[in-house]
């Protein structure tokens, strides 16, 4: 279980709380949904459940371990823009490869092609970059994927394909998954529970 | 009043495989009072569309072939610049449009001189009018940038377009990554500007938005237009003819989120959505012309009926 306690986080000791006080548990083979209004701090709060931020007080534990602070982490986050979150003078094959060797079964179930590995993140389409995104963190030793808008910038058929491929993953692997997004109707067709932010990290701001 | 014939935008320098085209022979007209939406998969030409309407590509990377007229002026010669500072506003995508440098007060000034308003007096006018159509309160005018939150740029955008009320918005993404309802503010700014006989174009993904919002929508495929749909109210369904636009309402998350399993047939066909249809077509070796309708509607499809 992934597990945080009472964290909270601000940019600095003159700036106001974005996250404060926030309590989630994140279940081996769950899948959770979170919304909430835009600018309340649901980003902040899956990097620092991802290990990108640092808590300014309380704890994040996986697997009843305390965080690791550097290396190999069980938790990884996906991000909204792929073109973002890849480096642009990569080929896919190195983009894949960085952690881990290929694995041909993680790419089948993709549907990522061979030939695409020698391309670059321009050469994709979103979706396609989105797959690769996947399949980056579809690796033995990820136990959590924190998934922040994966398909905010997708179409319907994207979508609507990604997220079979990438709930049944979850399932038959066990992984732990928190689905961030501002459709509603898209969580409550994935997820097993959703969550307002809100119950997570109370009036975020305020204090 | 936005008439485009033949409209073939390409890369020049395609790498090994000579110019990529982008946007193959696109034609269609928007007419006055109308809310088209564009919709499309990420790659099928939604923005190079908006950015060959503003004459923004770069020439030295792009070639741009057909004609695009606003109003009988064409917009491909030398009246484009007067036309597209006074009667056109453009909205971007991303709330990095913005200068980080300066205050959004003196950005919109900017906008506001290079509208042509010039005295003191006009320009605070066209700033209380710009900031009121888009409800944003006065204090916004002494923020930076990095204080606004996405769905606030996106208004300060609006209130920029708003300075001068334009002919025709066109609008990139203006819903994205904005919660259900900051979206729906915007597109009723956006509506209600179309219903007070203002015209706009919305490129997005968003589908339910858009079937919620549009009096008109167009689907993109592979830079093909492969259906315009119009509806004369918006209590109406659209009439949807394509298989493709029926497959992206289908997989919509509130519709079912049905995703048809894909037949494994990889005979190429010059259609753009043979590999994905799964409806049964009489000619799969011939690219389907446009087959148009008195309603000012098209489809791009062997199998629709006309």
């Amino acid at each position: 279980m992934l597990q945080s306690n009472n964290i909270s986080f601000r940019y600095g000791a003159n700036h106001p709380w974005i996250v404060k006080n926030g309590c989630f548990n994140l279940k081996k083979g769950s899948i959770v949904g979170m919304y909430g209004h835009s600018g309340t701090g649901k980003t902040t709060f899956s990097r620092i459940l991802s290990g990108y931020l640092q808590p300014c007080e309380g704890t994040i534990t996986c697997d009843r371990q305390p965080f690791p602070h550097s290396g190999f982490r069980p938790v990884q986050l996906v991000f909204q823009n792929p073109v973002e979150a890849m480096n642009p003078y990569w080929t896919m094959e190195q983009i894949l490869t960085e952690a881990s060797p290929l694995d041909d079964n993680i790419l089948d179930l993709l549907e990522i092609p061979k030939k695409w590995l020698a391309r670059r993140p321009s050469e994709l389409s979103g979706g396609e970059l989105q797959r690769i995104a996947l399949a980056r963190v579809f690796n033995r030793n990820i136990h959590y994927i924190i998934a922040d808008e994966i398909t905010a910038n997708l179409d319907a058929i994207s979508q609507a394909s990604i997220w079979k491929v990438f709930s049944e993953y979850a399932r038959s692997e066990n992984i732990g998954v928190l689905a961030i997004s501002h459709d509603l109707a898209l969580l409550e067709k994935v997820c097993d529970q959703t969550i307002h932010f809100s119950e997570i990290s109370p009036s975020p701001g305020d204090s | 009043m936005l008439r485009i014939e033949n409209l073939h935008v390409a890369i020049r320098n395609g790498g090994s495989v000579g110019p990529a085209p982008i946007i193959k022979e696109l034609n269609f007209t928007l007419d006055r009072g109308e809310l088209l939406g564009t919709i499309g998969a990420s790659g099928s030409g939604k923005s190079t569309l908006a950015r060959a309407l503003l004459g923004v590509l770069p020439s030295p990377v792009y070639t741009i072939n057909g004609m695009i007229s606003f109003q009988g002026i064409p917009l491909t010669g030398k009246h484009r610049a007067s036309v597209l500072k006074n009667r056109i506003a453009y909205m971007p995508q991303l709330p990095n449009a913005l200068n980080p440098l300066f205050k959004v007060g003196s950005q919109l000034r900017r906008m506001a001189v290079r509208k042509g308003l010039q005295s003191q007096e006009e320009i605070d006018r066209a700033l209380d009018s710009g900031l009121q159509a888009v409800r944003l309160h006065y204090d916004v005018l002494n923020l930076y940038p990095y204080q606004l939150s996405t769905g606030m740029a996106r208004r300060v955008f609006l209130a920029g377009a708003f300075l001068r009320t334009p002919e025709l918005i066109i609008a990139d993404e203006p819903t994205a990554g904005l919660d259900e309802e900051l979206s729906e503010e915007i597109m009723t700014i956006i509506r209600n500007y179309v219903d007070n006989g203002g015209t706009a174009l919305i490129i997005s993904h968003d589908l339910k938005s858009l079937l919620r919002w549009s009096d008109g929508l167009s689907v993109l495929l592979d830079g093909n237009m492969i259906e315009l749909t119009r509806r004369t109210s918006l209590s109406e369904n659209f009439s949807v003819r394509h298989p493709y636009t029926n497959a992206l309402i289908d997989a919509l998350p509130s519709n079912g989120f049905n995703v048809k399993a894909k037949k494994m047939d990889m005979s190429s066909s010059p259609c753009p959505f043979f590999n994905k249809c799964t409806t049964k077509c009489p000619q799969p070796f011939e690219l389907p012309r446009a087959k148009f309708f008195v309603t000012n509607e098209m489809v791009m499809c062997h199998a629709a009926v006309q």
